[in-house]
């Protein structure tokens, strides 16, 4: 990939809908293009301003409303009798199994994601080029994985809704001033993914994953994914994720 | 639309980043004076790259659902999105310099 490459999917990158592939290529070229990661930072922040300030205007909707009118396709009915014919069956059959082997959990390529964004967002807080905001009082209240009981600060947040899914990040300061970050997904199920580890803890399973020298943990808490990564050990990576599962 | 006029002034855009102290957007284009300034520019913003962010930006809805909506690839989705926002940053740029927020 290049710089021009880069720029065209720029605006993926920050949304986070880059597929696993392009996501890794993706960031090796950010971590060698200074360029291109100053762009990144940039472009997360400017995106995030554009964001809130097109939100909450009212006049907004009326623009909104003629949009979507222009798009709404023609509805066509569907013909009777014939959606009801036998000879659908087998048609139906093949949907019905490729709909539930995709909507029966996690796709495997989102859990690559999920591990490798994770790992993406650590190192750009790492670098100091994170899109991470300061942490505000209302926002608190709304977080689950919350590691301060076991000394850690929390210094910096993100939320977005990815795929419909609420997506929260925290960044905190460890006690040896390491770094660990936690992420909430919510509505969504763990499984794990191709070259991960499973220990099971508490009656709970834990999956065990590296990217690099970035070590990941991740859980399932009710209708919730959790997930921290750290330069820490593994095992004390799991310890502390024990922990949390266990207060939580 | 001059693709290349608006890659410039993007390149503009991003270059005096890190050279002044608004190594931050928010401040760079007066994020507190933007108000309506969005408001006009997206409605100033060639159609096609206006659907893509108000369905994306405003609706929140996924690239698969707005693509599904707008009937073309995901790439396309993308590309548009990407350009959509970029010339409205170059556009709000302009805003603040016509209003003489900021000084050239």
């Amino acid at each position: 990939m290049d710089c021009r490459e880069y720029r065209e999917i720029i605006s993926a990158h920050v949304d986070g809908q880059l597929s696993v592939g392009e996501a890794s290529e993706t960031e090796s070229h950010v971590n060698q293009c200074p360029k291109c990661a100053r762009m990144f930072a940039w472009e997360t922040r400017s995106t995030k301003i554009l964001k809130q300030s097109l939100s909450p205007r009212p006049v907004g909707y009326e623009l909104k409303q003629n949009i979507l009118e222009q798009l709404r396709p023609a509805e066509t009915p569907w013909p009777p009798l014939l959606f009801l014919h036998p000879a659908w069956a087998p048609a139906l059959l093949v949907v019905f199994i490729f709909a539930s082997f995709f909507y029966s959990g996690w796709p495997f390529r989102s859990q690559q994601d999920l591990f490798a964004h994770t790992a993406g967002y650590y190192q750009r807080v790492h670098e100091g080029a994170s899109e991470l905001l300061p942490p505000t009082d209302t926002y608190l209240t709304a977080r689950i994985l919350d590691l301060t009981p076991w000394g850690y600060v929390l210094f910096g947040k993100d939320i977005q809704r990815v795929e419909g899914v609420e997506n929260r990040v925290f960044a905190y300061q460890g006690l040896q001033n390491e770094l660990l970050v936690a992420r909430e997904l919510d509505g969504k199920t763990l499984s794990p993914p191709h070259g991960s580890t499973v220990v099971k803890k508490l009656e709970k399973d834990f999956v065990i994953a590296a990217s690099g020298d970035i070590n990941l943990v991740a859980w399932q808490d009710g209708s919730m994914v959790c997930v921290i990564a750290s330069k820490l050990p593994s095992d004390r990576l799991l310890a502390l994720a024990a922990e949390i599962a266990r207060q939580g | 639309m001059n693709w290349d006029k608006v890659d410039q002034q993007y390149e503009s855009v991003i270059a005096q980043e890190g050279r002044t102290e608004k190594d931050d957007p928010e401040l760079f284009f007066e994020a507190q004076h933007l108000g309506s300034d969005v408001e006009s520019a997206l409605t100033e913003l060639p159609e096609e790259f206006r659907t893509a962010i108000v369905l994306v930006d405003i609706e929140e809805l996924t690239y698969e659902e707005a693509a599904k909506i707008m009937d073309c690839p995901v790439g396309t989705v993308r590309s548009r999105l990407s350009r959509g926002r970029r010339i409205l940053q170059v556009m709000l740029k302009d805003y603040a310099l016509e209003r003489g927020i900021k000084k050239k």
